[in-house]
């Protein structure tokens, strides 16, 4: 939480002050290698080396929407002269409309680690200035703002953002803007399951279950959707209607978590798919307790399900027939068995197949005869 | 009087060709100031950038001192439905370029004078008011200008334009490039102006740096070229687009210097006066010859 605070303060202050160096407490970002900010391997204070701006590689920091301060009044450059009054730019509005079209860092576009920098901290106030690669403030603001703007309603006009100043250079407060504070982008819907058809012979069609990536494997929208446009969804009549951008890009979407060349009967086939069913992925049925858990649980790597070995050891490393409690399995072992090793009965590493008694008893079978007490299983808790 | 004969016509003419072109070996070149520095300025206009806001025009003529109506009123869109030239009164103008085949965004061009490395109308003009000076600006002296509008003809992106209803003092009119307000120190108004910044002013080689990275870095939204990097020879505002440049408005003139192909017959007869000298030297020596021939058949005859 306190984090949280600190960014939205920190959002804050850069947006109105400027000119700040880069906070080096957070600076150092575990995996990231400093020639990606830095020319030189052992940069220094003296020495920074920094690259010059605007550098090919980002190293920005995601954000949520809710981080960020909700309205920004944009007056680094405000003159009383001019005929326009500062923007109040609705902040929180503009991040939850680009989550799903690349998110903080279309207008951040250069972010170092630790805080959230706003326009002023590199683009000069002045426009006579020798790093002519770079725009100036006033032409990064509008470049910035206008790019979209142009496309989504093609109007550039000049009050569609500024209020007019009044005849003694005193601010008119446009109307319906103080609304803004409230705008949101209204709740996107989720489509369910997905059956497009292909133009392949076989495996003609495909079956994409949408809120099984988003509901059961925890997907965000923004990690398959990183590039729509408002005019993607809206037409100028502003209704949403149009494919995302998403879904016209086929294999690149799901590339990212399946392997797309070998993997092809996963959503490929004559037929469209049933839901996802670990058992019938895996082999490895989900049973009372596994059944319980969130999938990122076991499969710890963000958005890649990589296969487990199904060996208990995999997770439950501390587990040894010592410390192991049989009766969670709704079987006390009588104390001879309780002495064995798991490999004895359990002849498979992912306790999957039946206990085979023929190590010591040739002609006992499980579950005809039971190497110990039946009980009722312990209520399952989740997490543990 | 004294009569003069046709041999002391001769020796006379002979002594002065003589004087003249011994004088025209050394002589300053006589004519406009022309330089190409290596410092020159120039803008990079984006078209990829400008919104077609028309802040420039206004910024423009405030700075020219000429009447406009309020800024406020540039954002009347209605006067993009004829594309426009530089006119006397307005020495750029913004013209709108829809794309037919999509309903794409328009591409907005600012149109105004190029300021050619090698000016046609330096070159063009008979009484030498255009001079192309040290920082890139081509600009011309009113009080020299005899009105001849030569230099409306020479131009390739037929940019000056004249005080037609004038009818007393007419003056040739084009961008200046802000001269007086860039000896200040200042910006070009319209690139002090421009809202997005689509117009940078700069060391010309450090534009086509910025211009090129540009290019590098987002290689899908423009053409690769920079207009007017040799366009007519170089010019001091050069563009960058989005799609083929002329379809907006920006003619496709070669990339050879234009003031190059006249400028070498005209200034090849006088070269440093001896094809004239020459010449005059060829004809005495026909007119001696035949003489001599003459003057033979008259002493055979007597």
């Amino acid at each position: 939480m306190r984090t949280i605070l600190a960014a939205i303060l920190g959002v804050c202050v850069v947006m109105v002050a400027h000119g700040q160096g880069v906070d080096k407490r957070s600076h150092v970002v575990p995996g990231m290698s400093c020639t990606t900010c830095h020319t030189s391997e052992v940069p220094t204070k003296e020495s920074p080396s920094v690259r010059s701006c605007p550098r090919t590689l980002m190293a920005t920091v995601r954000h949520s929407a809710e981080e960020g301060p909700d309205v920004i009044r944009m007056n680094t450059l405000s003159d009383t002269a001019s005929l326009y009054a500062p923007v109040r730019f609705t902040h929180k509005a503009h991040a939850e409309m680009s989550e799903m079209a690349g998110g903080c860092t279309m207008c951040h576009h250069y972010n170092p680690p630790g805080r959230v920098l706003g326009c002023s901290e590199c683009h000069e106030v002045s426009r006579m200035r020798t790093n002519l690669g770079r725009p100036d403030l006033k032409g990064a603001y509008h470049q910035q703002c206008l790019d979209c703007h142009k496309r989504w309603s093609n109007d550039t006009g000049c009050r569609s953002c500024h209020a007019l100043r009044g005849e003694a250079g005193a601010v008119v407060v446009q109307e319906g803007k103080e609304q803004a504070r409230e705008r949101r982008h209204p709740v996107v819907t989720k489509p369910a399951r997905l059956v497009r058809e292909t133009g392949y012979d076989e495996g003609r069609l495909v079956t994409f279950s949408h809120n099984e990536h988003v509901d059961l494997f925890g997907l965000e929208c923004a990690d398959c959707h990183t590039s729509e446009s408002c005019i993607r969804c809206h037409e100028k009549g502003k209704s949403a209607s149009a494919q995302p951008v998403a879904a016209s890009l086929g294999h690149q979407s799901c590339e990212r978590c399946h392997n797309v060349n070998e993997q092809c009967d996963r959503c490929h086939g004559a037929e469209p798919k049933p839901g996802f069913n670990h058992q019938r992925r895996s082999g490895w049925p989900l049973r009372q307790y596994h059944e319980q858990l969130d999938c990122n649980r076991c499969h710890t790597k963000k958005n890649v399900f990589t296969d487990l070995s199904g060996s208990c050891a995999t997770c439950h490393k501390a587990w040894t027939p010592e410390n192991f409690r049989h009766a969670v399995t709704g079987l006390v072992l009588d104390q001879n068995h309780a002495e064995l090793t798991c490999d004895v009965c359990h002849t498979d590493d992912r306790f999957v197949a039946k206990p085979s008694c023929e190590a010591c008893h040739e002609q006992y079978t499980y579950p005809q005869k039971s190497p110990g007490k039946r009980v009722k299983r312990l209520a399952a808790v989740r997490g543990k | 009087m004294k009569k003069k004969t046709r041999r002391d016509f001769l020796k006379t003419s002979a002594l002065i060709g003589t004087a003249v072109a011994s004088s025209s070996l050394h002589p300053a070149k006589a004519g406009p100031k022309n330089i190409l520095s290596p410092d020159r300025m120039g803008v990079l206009v984006d078209t990829t950038v400008c919104v077609g806001c028309r802040s420039c025009e206004w910024a423009c003529k405030v700075a020219h001192g000429r009447s406009t109506q309020p800024l406020a009123e540039y954002e009347d869109r209605s006067v993009y439905q004829t594309s426009r030239r530089p006119d006397h009164e307005s020495v750029t103008v913004v013209n709108e370029h829809r794309q037919e085949e999509s309903n794409g965004t328009p591409v907005y061009t600012k149109v105004q004078c190029m300021h050619c490395d090698h000016p046609s109308c330096v070159s063009a003009c008979i009484v030498g008011a255009f001079t192309k000076e040290e920082n890139g600006s081509v600009v011309w002296d009113t009080n020299k200008c005899i009105g001849c509008r030569y230099c409306m003809v020479a131009c390739p992106f037929q940019i000056p334009a004249f005080e037609f209803g004038e009818a007393l003092r007419p003056d040739v009119v084009k961008c200046d490039f802000c001269f007086s307000r860039t000896q200040e120190g200042k910006l070009p108004a319209c690139v002090e102006m421009c809202p997005v910044e689509a117009l940078t002013y700069g060391p010309r080689t450090e534009l086509i740096k910025v211009a090129r990275e540009r290019i590098r870095r987002a290689p899908e939204k423009y053409v690769h070229h920079i207009y007017g990097e040799t366009e007519a020879g170089g010019t001091s505002w050069m563009y960058l687009a989005s799609r083929d440049f002329a379809g907006l408005g920006l003619p496709n003139v070669g990339t050879h210097a234009m003031p190059g192909t006249s400028e070498s017959i005209q200034h090849g007869i006088f070269a440093y006066f001896i094809p004239p000298v020459l010449l005059y030297a060829m004809l005495g020596g026909v007119m001696w010859v035949t003489r001599r021939g003459k003057e033979s058949e008259h002493e055979e005859l007597k």
